[in-house]
């Protein structure tokens, strides 16, 4: 009884947290509901006995994802929201009614889905997954993920430096001539030196 | 994977079966190792050294050629068949044209050389690996690096603010692309009873032991997220902002090789369903793309005073073309070899086309990249330029006898034979329409005078690579035959 | 516990179209970058809920890739958004309206 109770509770809790998130008008509010979602997800995790799953989605969402996100808001000093001006509202009042029908969709779905998981074959009890397992298929089933995901990371951190990087030393930048096209979309910003 | 001794030699044999993208990966580290041990001074070297990764890779790709029967590497994350071998070439190739207009293009823009040319090389790696997956994960992962590096190499160009806005759109609709993609890979999986796997997928289909309403209902999210990286209404809303603001190779290297790589991966997607009578809905979503896609392409062409923004539409245009005979497939499972064949001929057409245009908008300079307009006259000061120009143009339209239209033939043969006459009429006439606007830049370089003094177009560099382009066009269009009559 | 599976289904898509709903009516790219984060992390939900009642474990082992790219794809779009503030010294969806012309 108490597991049912506590199962709806952290229904509620999610999808509360999930609209908060968009609900907000700070974006340091939305990204604590956020991280309140990833928590909520990471119990319902726990109640499916998926421990491993449960710990990553705590320590990779809310704490470096979301860490990052209020890094980047606080750094970038994004106060209060203006308001909308209201453009676009058809667009958005349709994204509205598309997202309903997607909702709809996945009930009658799931309503289904007694039929789609082969009768018999729903096991009783969820099991967990042996962290051992886990990283054997890592490393042979998926191996080309794991090779992939290097690059992926590589990547990343390329872009991630290319990006945000500030100041443009010249003779440090490979840059042949950049009086030549200065200005043609922009003006000198005040930041560079 | 009980025996370690055979993983092993499963392991190796991937390798073999994937060396194209190892040379590519190779040769993206070492250009990021020059970038720094060779200095400013010789940074001219880098795409040398890319250029020849990129050879290296296609003659990594003859050697291990391909069969008749798919080959799997890494338990089955990757499949290399006749499509893929024939999209891997279409890739490199391109990618060998991007490199060679590069170097012209990126002086005087601040845009850092040595990331520019290795991620790059990434890209063109991934696009490989994109349109070999062959199972749910993998697709997802190819997906994603594809996607990060377009985010980095459109939005790297440090003194445009239309760089940055490019990138931003593109980074949006991108994760909002791997989101739905994700959550449609979900519901296959649930559907299939936990396969990640294309192939048990296929016989998970096949066996009938699949609610058809969760399936459907994956393969339709999936192929949301496949709509926005193949810019096909009404999921294309960025392209034009995107092709736009994002640094000319680049956006060139988005409209064909990473289109191709899309097809392709969409093409296995598809070919699951073939033993599976596929729900009315997924028909019904399908068709409603690949109409609007031709629709709305053609007619938002019409009115673009931009350059890259018409080829975007045009683009849009495109891929509405190339998804007929996919859902003729659908339909009619026993085309779907003829199908196949139809698209990889399309692509290869499409790319040539859309390569050698945007080849000629980069060496346009900044002016000649913008409005329409500033084409005025082209024809008298750049004769050779205008010509390819008007080349491509034609090509595009489908006019005989361009390599366009054969490709168009191929592509709509297999709608009439698929009893799909409907959707060639649609085709056909959406082409027409497009007659209007791609003539519109013949007209501007023949007829017109330029209004003011424009920029002088930049030539020397990119010389070399337009002759090379339509010298490979040219020779394209005298074996067409040969490839039309089986591309592979 | 079948229950339990169809409810995090359910969930999970409510809470995969409450983040579409987001992006469209979110003007901050910042909050519009969080709801596709909420779309991420009810695909992963889903993901689990499934590979638990089918009994596969290589679900986590795939969970764990998936979520692997969302940090990935975090740390680039952040960063690209720092190019964008400074470029433009804001990031308002709205106002992205130099390519529209």
């Amino acid at each position: 009884m108490f597991f049912e109770i506590f199962y709806v509770f952290l229904f509620v809790l999610t999808l509360a947290s999930a609209i908060m998130v968009v609900v907000s008008p700070h974006a340091v509010y939305s990204a604590l509901y956020l991280v309140l979602t990833m928590i909520g997800v990471a119990c319902l995790f726990v109640m499916m006995n998926a421990m491993l799953a449960a710990a990553f989605q705590i320590i990779v969402y809310a704490g470096a994802i979301v860490v990052l996100f209020l890094f980047t808001i606080m750094l970038l000093n994004l106060g209060r929201q203006t308001p909308h001006r209201g453009r676009h509202a058809v667009t958005r009042w349709l994204g509205l009614a598309l997202s309903i029908a997607l909702v709809a969709q996945v009930g009658g779905a799931m309503l289904l889905l007694r039929d789609a998981l082969p009768a018999g074959n729903l096991p009783t009890e969820l099991v967990p997954v042996p962290v051992p397992q886990v990283a054997l298929f890592v490393i042979t089933e998926y191996l080309y993920a794991f090779e992939m995901i290097s690059v992926l990371l590589l990547v990343a951190v390329i872009g991630s430096v290319v990006l945000a990087r500030r100041r443009l030393v010249q003779g440090i930048e490979v840059i042949s001539d950049p009086v030549q096209d200065r200005g043609a979309d922009r003006k000198e910003p005040a930041t560079w030196s | 994977m009980d025996d370690p001794q055979l993983f092993y030699d499963h392991v190796i044999e991937s390798m073999w079966l994937t060396l194209p993208l190892l040379v590519l990966l190779a040769a993206g580290l070492v250009v990021l190792a020059a970038d720094v041990l060779l200095g400013r001074e010789r940074s001219s070297w880098l795409p040398a050294i890319s250029g020849v990764g990129v050879a290296g890779a296609l003659a990594a790709l003859w050697a291990v050629g391909v069969g008749p029967e798919p080959l799997y590497a890494y338990s089955e994350a990757l499949v290399l068949d006749r499509l893929t071998f024939y999209a891997d070439n279409i890739i490199l190739g391109g990618m060998l044209f991007l490199f060679l207009i590069s170097p012209r293009w990126l002086e005087g823009r601040w845009i850092p050389r040595g990331e520019y040319y290795a991620l790059l090389l990434f890209a063109a790696m991934s696009m490989m690996a994109l349109g070999r997956s062959s199972e749910l994960l993998a697709l997802f992962l190819n997906f994603e690096l594809l996607s990060i590096c377009f985010y980095v190499l459109i939005g790297m160009d440090k003194r445009s603010e239309r760089s940055s806005e490019a990138g931003f759109k593109y980074f949006l609709l991108g994760s909002l692309a791997a989101a739905f993609l994700l959550f449609g890979i979900v519901f296959v999986f649930g559907a299939s009873g936990g396969m990640t796997r294309f192939s048990r997928i296929a016989e998970a289909l096949a066996g009938g032991t699949v609610e058809p309403r969760l399936m459907a209902l994956g393969l339709g999210l999936m192929l949301v997220g496949f709509g926005f990286k193949l810019t096909l209404a009404p999921f294309h809303m960025y392209a034009p902002d995107v092709y736009e603001g994002a640094p000319t190779p680049v956006v060139a290297a988005v409209a064909t090789g990473s289109k191709v790589a899309g097809f392709t991966a969409m093409f296995h997607v598809l070919q699951l369903t073939l033993d599976w009578a596929a729900p009315v809905g997924l028909w019904i979503a399908l068709y409603a793309i690949v109409v609007t896609s031709m629709i709305v392409g053609n007619v938002g062409a019409l009115v673009q005073p931009n350059i890259k923004r018409l080829l975007a539409y045009s683009s849009i245009a495109h891929s509405g073309y190339t998804m007929v005979p996919m859902v003729v497939v659908l339909a009619r499972p026993d085309l779907w070899l003829g199908a196949r064949d139809a698209i990889a001929f399309y692509l290869l057409a499409y790319t040539v086309m859309t390569l050698l245009a945007f080849g000629i908008v980069g060496s346009m300079g900044t002016a000649g990249e913008g409005r329409i307009g500033a084409w005025a006259g082209l024809g008298r000061r750049a004769p050779w330029r205008a010509a390819a120009m008007a080349l491509a143009m034609l090509s595009l339209i489908g006019i005989p006898p361009t390599v366009g239209f054969f490709g168009k033939v191929a592509l709509f043969r297999v709608a009439i034979d698929g009893n799909h006459l409907w959707l060639a009429v649609v085709g056909v006439l959406a082409s027409a329409a497009s007659v209007f606007y791609y003539l519109r830049v013949v007209v501007t370089m023949y007829m017109e005078e330029p209004a003011e003094a424009v920029e002088s177009p930049r030539l020397p560099g990119m010389a070399t690579a337009l002759a090379l382009a339509v010298a490979a066009t040219g020779i394209f269009l005298a074996i067409w035959p040969l490839l039309a009559a089986r591309p592979y | 516990m079948e229950l339990m599976i169809q409810g995090n289904l359910l969930l999970a898509a409510a809470i995969f179209s409450i983040g579409a709903v987001g992006i469209l009516w979110k003007r901050n790219a910042l909050a519009i970058f969080m709801c596709i984060e909420l779309m991420f992390n009810a695909a992963t939900l889903g993901f689990i809920s499934f590979a638990q009642a089918l009994g596969r474990p290589e679900g986590v082992a795939v969970f764990l890739f998936v979520i692997t790219v969302a940090a990935a794809e975090a740390a680039v779009g952040l960063a690209l958004f720092i190019k964008l503030f400074n470029d433009k010294g804001n990031i308002e969806a709205e106002e992205m309206n130099l390519l529209q012309d």
